[in-house]
């Protein structure tokens, strides 16, 4: 066994200043001796903490961020986001990304430094003795203006300079992404001792402005922007399995899929955050919501304003508690039906919109006529009746017809068409999957009856204070309905 | 004229040890070994020169085979190292337009240097495998560095030692070094109070952090 203590003084300092901070702040809680030799600051434990959010298993990804094209590599909406942590200099606390503004975690000097970089490599700052090392502070600031200059080439391009030098004649911009590497591994995360989580902003009176959706004594911070499939699964995170939507495209994204053949876009909503008047809890908007309101950011800001106004700004929790549990349950489900009712007619849409594209081309195609398949090709007509079982059965009947249509006589008689025809991937998948569509319907319907005959559950669901994280990876898959069970 | 080879005899605890041949050039990396070697510049190097450190014959016979081994580092890693930059594209930019070739070439000496300096701190393979001794051995030979005065096992060691504490937990660390964790419960109670950030949370699991 080694004998740490009998070391003399000097090689003890020695391997200490090696250490790495968390290993620091360790070595010294082991005795009273070692304890009052280092005699641990504040500063010690936050560069403790500092290195610990870049241990993965405690801070989670070091995500990449392209400052040339604001590119953030994992996405926000990935599963690697949902245990990403930060460390905040105030509170001496990790906490989620999304306890700080954007700035805070993706500026230059604020972001976790990549691996290999100085920052990511720092041993404890302790020194036996409190001596400022001026001047070799003084070389390494401005070694890093000289690398900060060369950053700043290599994300806008060198355009500006070559402006400077040589008048109007503007060059088309040269991005260098080696050598913005390279300054990201000397620049990158030396300003995180400074980095303050949104209560810390709070308290000290520095939240940004430009990012308050709300006012001054109810902020609403607009933290990130994250790309979610819609309103309903952006308000009640987690409650209802998203579309599939690689395979299917809503009602909403037709139009850019029938122009540019582009696979459907997510829709980005703003990540809002704000403190609970009461409980002073920082929560993301949708633990506020009392009232049918739609996440388009000018009806949020207007909405805040005015709850703020009326002092109506409470979360879920604090609002259960001061209405009772069973008012509370009431005035959600009811919220939350409300919602939900307003997306079935999209998914009618999508079971039945297929007919009425599909008519149009295989029209023109020449095929319909010739097969004599008008009555299966012909546009659902007739209005839909949700609970009318008959509807299902007949739209279940055309669309078998239809699909034997297309495997049996179109693909056999005319290939060419057939290979026109199913060469767009949401075509086929509406001639293959039709099921899911179905299975989306069914779980609507029953999600309503579910709400309605078991309200705890969506209380369950949205009292969930990690409901939130479910918002960075919407990915579960729907399975088919089997459809003769209709 | 300075010999090609000494000879150094190990006296450990007033009996005479074992007697170690050394090349110059390895002996004056050791500021100890140098100091004696100019003492006895007048004298024949026939005889063994005593060192009196209390060392053992197997730390003193291994800190000889590493001093071998580095004998003719600064030269090489030097070599080396102009030959890296002989390649512009690894020379750092010069820091701004119209540099004179003064400036230029201080800039590189500067680059030289640091560059020299960083790959001399770095452990090798080698050094990796000459610590993968237990750990009394490492505070041995630690020990008999900081007497012999060899800067770079100094801090070769000290790292190995650091690297061996490294994501050990507190109580992993005590026995490790056998240290008593001598806190009475007063003591333990004013650090909540004072470090209440260190003392509960600094052996955390990612579990505990959620």
């Amino acid at each position: 066994m080694g004998r740490f203590e009998d070391l003399p003084y000097d090689l003890r300092c020695g391997i200490v200043k090696k250490l790495d901070p968390i290993t620091f702040l360790r070595m010294s809680m082991t005795s009273s001796k070692l304890y009052t030799l280092l005699k641990p600051k504040p500063s010690h434990h936050l560069e403790a903490l500092l290195a610990l959010e870049l241990v993965p298993e405690y801070g989670g990804i070091v995500p990449r961020f392209r400052a040339r094209d604001n590119r953030v590599s994992p996405p926000f909406e990935s599963e690697e986001w949902r245990t990403n942590k930060y460390a905040c200099s105030g509170c001496l606390d990790l906490l989620p990304h999304y306890m700080f503004d954007h700035r805070s975690i993706l500026g230059l000097e604020y972001r976790k430094p990549p691996p290999g970089s100085r920052e990511a490599k720092t041993a404890t700052s302790w020194q036996p003795s409190d001596r400022l090392l001026q001047s070799a502070a003084l070389a390494k600031r401005e070694g890093q203006r000289g690398w900060r200059k060369r950053y700043h080439l290599a994300v806008t391009g060198r355009h500006l300079r070559y402006r400077r030098q040589f008048g109007n004649r503007l060059q088309p911009p040269r991005h260098d992404d080696a050598l913005a590497a390279e300054a990201e591994k000397v620049l990158c995360g030396i300003l995180r001792y400074k980095r303050l989580c949104l209560e810390c902003k709070r308290q000290a009176g520095r939240l940004p402005e430009a990012l308050n959706r709300g006012t001054p004594e109810n902020p609403l911070i607009h933290v990130r922007t994250v790309e979610y499939p819609d309103s309903f699964d952006r308000l009640y995170p987690g409650f209802l399995a998203p579309l599939p939507l690689e395979e299917w495209p809503t009602q909403r994204s037709v139009n850019r899929v029938e122009s540019g053949g582009n696979k459907p876009k997510l829709t980005p909503f703003p990540l809002l955050m704000a403190p609970c008047p009461v409980c002073g809890t920082w929560k993301e908007f949708a633990d506020f919501r009392h009232s049918d309101i739609s996440l388009d950011i000018h009806d949020v800001q207007s909405s805040w304003r005015q709850w703020s106004s009326q002092g109506a700004i409470l979360c879920h929790h604090c609002l259960r508690r001061r209405i009772g549990t069973d008012r509370f349950r009431r005035r959600i489900v009811k919220q939350a039906v409300k919602h939900l009712l307003t997306r079935i007619p999209g998914v009618i849409w999508d079971m039945t919109w297929g007919w009425l594209v599909l008519h149009g081309w295989f029209y023109g195609l020449g095929v319909t006529r010739r097969n004599g398949r008008v009555e299966v090709i012909r546009p659902w007509d007739k209005p839909f009746d949700n609970d009318d079982v008959e509807d299902f059965n007949d739209l279940r009947r055309r669309h078998d017809i239809f699909k034997r249509f297309v495997y049996e006589e179109l693909q056999v008689n005319h290939p060419e068409v057939f290979e026109r025809a199913t060469r767009e991937k949401w075509v086929k998948n509406w001639i293959d999957d039709f099921g899911k569509l179905v299975s989306i319907y069914f779980d609507y319907k029953g999600a309503i009856c579910e709400m309605v005959n078991n309200p705890g559950r969506l209380e369950k669901a949205v009292l969930d204070p990690k409901a939130i994280e479910s918002i960075f990876s919407p990915s579960v898959e729907y399975a088919a309905f089997p459809l003769d069970q209709l | 004229m300075a010999p090609t080879h000494i000879s150094v005899k190990n006296v450990d605890n007033g009996r005479d040890g074992e007697v170690f041949t050394i090349t110059y050039q390895a002996a004056m990396q050791s500021g100890i070994l140098k100091d004696l070697i100019s003492d006895f510049e007048h004298a024949s190097f026939d005889e063994a020169i005593p060192l009196m450190g209390n060392i053992s014959d197997h730390t003193l016979g291994r800190i000889i085979s590493w001093l071998t081994i580095h004998s003719r580092d600064v030269a090489r890693i030097t070599e080396q190292v102009k030959e890296f930059l002989e390649n512009p594209q690894n020379r750092q930019p010069p820091t701004g337009p119209g540099m004179d070739d003064d400036a230029v070439n201080k800039a590189l000496s500067s680059q030289e240097r640091t560059l020299v300096a960083e790959k001399l701190k770095t452990l090798t393979p080698w050094d990796v495998q000459f610590f993968e001794v237990p750990t009394d051995e490492v505070f041995d030979i630690l020990l008999a560095a900081n007497y012999l005065d060899i800067q770079r096992l100094v801090d070769f060691s000290s790292q190995t030692v650091a690297n061996m504490i490294k994501g050990k937990t507190t109580e992993q660390i005590r026995d490790l070094f056998g240290i008593v964790n001598d806190f009475t419960p007063e003591e333990e109670d004013e650090l909540r109070r004072t470090e209440g950030w260190a003392l509960p949370r600094c052996d955390w699991t990612p579990e505990q952090w959620q």
